[in-house]
């Protein structure tokens, strides 16, 4: 459980550095059931979180601690420090990086604590991009020391209410006790654990609903003995900024890296917004930002667009004028823009900054687009 | 395998049939090559099914295929562009209704914007009963506007229709609407900049017709 909280945690962390300045607190309860890899018995576990984030343009950090207790056959704490950064604002590069400590008891994988780190690199590309990562971490049981390293590649893109993603990864790592306990051996003499992870995602996201499936395969690389898939399906329905729920189910396997045994679990998470995300004040709210402006001329109008941004690989305007093609806007000194002449009538526009969302102009009246999106609405008389 | 390639091509075919029936003229035509610039079957599909239905119920099909490019370029769907277009399609129905018996292409498609951004269908015949003889595409845009820029839809049909009672200009009522969005954008609520600039105008224009009692009064 706490694998999964320190993964919802550190995805939380990497998209949060996208944002506009915001700040967000909020905790989770919940349940879960879990059953270890080769074990008969199942266990019924305690969950809180609280997680706390604050993000600008170029930087986000998010703090946060969970706690998990299943009478006495385990208990686990955990505190993580995640943090995103770029280095311009519509830089096509961004930096990730954070650091996990826990402590755990299980009857088990016996008593001890982990701690963990990652930094990962990401290349945004149109609607996706790729990332390379590498991870390491140290476990300690009963006074047993192992350490581990990964090392990964992936892929993202998204298209209208979907997002896939596929990655590689490579792991090594001298952690008998739990890789054992997931049923993949070494033969004698061997001290190290090799192995391959091909991972894939697939994420749909509609109005209040999200649906996330994910597929992992594992192959024992060298001298390791393994061959194991998991798959794993989330479903978060948001009632309100406020509130939300979320259950998940599948298997996960083992993740040496955080010390994490390989388990069947099923999760029911309520989740309470107690800052819901929000905006605080930006430093300068102009930027990133389209504004635009309509000058009357003896028939129509033209219609002015301009975005200050420093260098964004490409900006571009579409609407009814240009049967919704996508026209790219002209590079000035500060930023981008455009101007567009409208006959007499009434019209839609959006403009999209490296091949994002599309979004409505300000100074104009804004509506939703039926694809869950942005449009201006423009009259002219 | 070989069923579903026939049922692909069976519904291509009956999909072209549909397209060929539609292109009936020159707009149709310039439609048609519109429709078949977009690559994905199943959306293709989709549109000609929709317009043809926009056709058979006399609706216009323009905002329609509009839709169904914004659609496609927004990277949505075939299931998606086609709730989009069913739900523009009755939208552009009752906007027919409620502006009949006189209603342009235009007003149409203006109502139907009007009517999704929660414009009351008694406005939408207040305002057709207010200009019976003329188009009113504008002064429903310019209220789609207010609405859309959250001025209250009480508030924004109360003075659009008056504006109309009182012979306002298209370029008025549009002058009317930049100038609210500059006071939302100092500061101002939406409500508050539209009484400002509303009464503004008014207190120019003439009094409606029947009414006797000289120059408006200043508000």
């Amino acid at each position: 459980m706490t694998a999964r909280v320190a993964a919802l945690v550190l995805l939380a962390a990497v998209h949060a550095a996208g944002a506009q300045s915001t700040r967000e607190v909020r905790v989770d309860a919940g349940a879960a059931q879990a059953q270890q890899t080769g074990r008969v018995a199942r266990t019924d576990a305690g969950t809180f979180g609280v997680m706390w984030r604050e993000g600008t343009p170029l930087f986000a950090a998010l703090l946060s601690g969970a706690l998990t207790y299943a009478g006495d056959s385990a208990s686990a704490a955990q505190a993580s420090l995640a943090a995103a950064w770029r280095p311009s604002n519509q830089s096509m590069w961004q930096t990730e990086g954070g650091i996990t400590a826990a402590a755990f008891g299980a009857s088990v994988l016996a008593r001890g604590g982990s701690f963990s780190g990652f930094l990962r690199e990401r290349l945004a590309i149109d609607a996706g991009g790729v990332w390379a990562g590498s991870a390491f971490g140290g476990t300690s049981r009963d006074n047993l020391a192992s350490h581990s390293t990964a090392i990964d590649l992936g892929a993202w893109w998204r298209a209208g209410d979907f997002e896939t993603s596929a990655s590689i990864s490579r792991l090594r790592s001298d952690d008998a006790a739990l890789f054992n306990a997931a049923e993949i051996f070494l033969p004698n003499g061997a001290m190290t654990f090799d192995l391959t992870d091909i991972a894939g995602e697939l994420r749909y996201e509609h109005g209040p609903l999200l649906l996330d499936a994910t597929a992992t395969l594992r192959n024992g690389v060298r001298a390791t003995i393994a061959s194991q898939s998991a798959f794993y399906l989330t479903a978060v329905w948001t009632f309100s900024p406020r509130y939300s729920v979320g259950l998940g189910t599948g298997r996960l396997l083992a993740d040496p890296v955080r010390g994490i045994p390989d388990m069947q679990i099923t999760t029911a998470v309520v989740r309470v917004a107690l800052i819901p995300i929000r905006a605080i004040a930006p430093a300068n709210p102009a930027r990133g930002a389209a504004f635009a402006t309509l000058t009357p001329k003896s028939s129509g109008a033209v219609l002015a667009v301009r975005i200050v941004a420093d260098s964004a690989a490409r900006v571009e305007l579409a609407g009814t004028f240009s049967d919704w093609r996508a026209v790219p806007l002209t590079r000035t000194a500060d930023g981008w823009e455009a101007e567009i002449a409208l006959p007499p009538g009434r019209h839609r526009v959006a403009v999209r900054i490296n091949g994002g969302a599309w979004q409505g102009l300000r100074g104009t009246a804004r509506v939703r687009d039926d694809y869950g999106g942005e449009a201006s609405l423009v009259v002219v008389p | 395998m070989k069923k579903n390639s026939l049922n692909t091509h069976v519904t291509l075919a009956a999909a072209g049939a549909l397209l060929v029936a539609f292109a009936g003229s020159r707009a149709g035509a310039q439609q048609e090559a519109r429709v078949s610039a977009i690559r994905d079957d199943a959306t293709r599909i989709v549109v000609v099914e929709q317009l043809s239905l926009a056709k058979e119920h006399g609706v216009p099909t323009e905002p329609l295929l509009s839709k169904a490019l914004e659609g496609v370029a927004k990277k949505a769907s075939s299931a998606s562009i086609r709730t989009a277009m069913d739900n523009l399609q009755k939208r552009l129905r009752k906007a027919n209704d409620l502006l009949a018996p006189s209603a342009s292409v235009d007003e149409v498609s203006a109502g139907a914007d009007a009517l999704y951004v929660g414009v009351h269908d008694k406005t939408l015949r207040q305002m057709r009963q207010a200009a019976p003889r003329r188009s009113i595409a504008v002064e429903l845009g310019v209220l789609t506007e207010l609405v859309a820029r959250k001025v209250p839809e009480a508030k924004a049909s109360k003075m659009v229709l008056d504006l109309m009672a009182r012979g306002a200009t298209g370029a008025q009522l549009t002058a009317l609407n930049s100038a609210v969005q500059n006071d939302v954008a100092a500061g101002l609520t939406p409500e508050a900049a539209l009484d400002r600039h509303g009464r503004g105008i008014l207190s120019l224009l003439p009094p409606p017709p029947g009414v006797t009692n000289g120059n408006p009064r200043p508000r």
